[in-house]
């Protein structure tokens, strides 16, 4: 029994010990997405500006939809990787769409009109869109696929290099219907 | 006649309990309209909607049930969670709807199942074997040593030492019967030396 007892107790205490070592390397700030592979969910929302956006539209090319507001710091930080973004891939294979979390559409124009960009925004009236997307802070950000499908999210500030990767990623795969899309697009 | 003026109130009551529950005409109409709807009255839709809100998670407060937070996003949450039990979603539903968005981390409880059984078998499992385990090692102790005396720790350490030795049919050593005169090669008594010396400084010093 004893001659046992000094194998088993150890050989016991592993699985534990590798759980605990396991939970000490993960960040519990960030959430695995249960949206990733599955559709966008839809909006058709009013933007900063007084237009309407359906999300349904942007079929056939890349979307990046960033959750934001004015009150939150790393979304001042990652705003220039969106305006390089913006700047960067053309309106035909990526829309940049911003959804205005928890924030007023003054102090939200403010933002922009001070840090620039010109991919519109939508404003969020009573959180539905982001408790749609599962989001509990900002910024997060997802990459949705041409097809429609979540693809991945990001919690957190945007870099360039994650943005650069992910886009051009979703693009590749896009493109044996690169010459259907256009078209599907055309009405 | 006493049983007679029981049962009269049951009847009241009983009527009284299907009276709310007989449908008004134009309440159905509107209910039909709107396609599905719930049945519930205010109060029962209040109070199944803070059931839901005690078993969620507030994605801000993370520790925090959904109900019982303040954030600006659980307050959001728990009048999602009243309008779906209002147009005739079950709870189950409403929670499959938040579990499909945030993931299986939006319930403060882990369903049983999967992988989640761990939870609930682990911490049984190991209480029984740890159990097991005490018990074993406690018999072993006890069957092995059945004439030791159970205490013998005390301050002085000598005294009990001599009465263990005693008690045990030995006979003691001299630096034990000795009391506070422990031979100065036996690490026992030098302890129980020091271990008094400390105890008298510790009573002197308050």
């Amino acid at each position: 029994m004893r001659r046992h007892l000094r194998w088993l107790l150890p050989l016991a205490a592993l699985p534990v010990l590798a759980l605990l070592a396991y939970g000490l390397t993960r960040s519990t700030f960030v959430l695995p997405s249960a949206l990733v592979g599955q559709p966008a969910p839809d909006f058709r929302l009013e933007t900063l500006d007084g237009d309407t956006i359906q999300l349904a539209d942007h079929r056939g090319k890349a979307v990046l939809l960033n959750f934001w507001a004015s009150w939150c710091i790393p979304c001042r930080a990652e705003h220039d990787v969106l305006i390089r973004t913006s700047r960067t891939y053309p309106p035909t294979d990526l829309a940049v769409i911003g959804v205005v979390y928890q924030d007023s559409r003054a102090n939200a124009m403010t933002f922009m009109r001070g840090l620039g960009g010109d991919w519109p925004s939508v404003l969020d009236p009573s959180t539905r869109i982001a408790i749609d997307y599962g989001v509990y802070g900002v910024p997060e950000s997802f990459f949705v696929g041409p097809d429609g499908q979540v693809a991945f999210k990001h919690v957190g500030a945007l870099t360039w290099d994650l943005v650069e990767s992910k886009v051009d990623s979703l693009l590749a795969r896009r493109d044996p219907a690169l010459s259907r899309a256009p078209s599907s697009e055309g009405s | 006649m006493r049983s007679r003026t029981i049962r009269g109130l049951l009847v009241a009551t009983a009527l009284l309990a299907i009276g709310p529950v007989s449908p008004d005409p134009s309440h159905t109409a509107i209910a039909q309209e709107a396609g599905r709807s719930s049945s519930l009255s205010d109060a029962e839709l209040d109070d199944l909607a803070a059931q839901v809100a005690s078993e969620l998670r507030c994605p801000v407060c993370r520790n925090q049930a959904v109900g019982e937070s303040s954030a600006e996003l659980s307050r959001e949450m728990q009048a999602v969670i009243r309008e779906r039990l209002a147009a005739g979603d079950t709870p189950e539903q409403v929670k499959d709807y938040f579990v499909a968005r945030y993931g299986e981390w939006i319930l403060l409880k882990p369903e049983a199942r999967g992988v989640n059984l761990l939870v609930y078998v682990l911490p049984v499992l190991t209480f029984l074997i740890g159990g097991l385990i005490v018990w074993r090692l406690l018999k072993r102790w006890s069957g092995g040593s059945a004439g030791r005396p159970a205490a013998t720790v005390t301050v002085g350490g000598t005294a009990s030492y001599a009465e263990g030795a005693s008690e045990l049919g030995q006979e003691a050593p001299e630096a034990a019967s000795a009391e506070a005169a422990p031979a100065a090669g036996d690490p026992k008594a030098q302890l129980s030396e020091r271990d008094e010396a400390w105890l008298e400084r510790a009573v002197s010093e308050g």
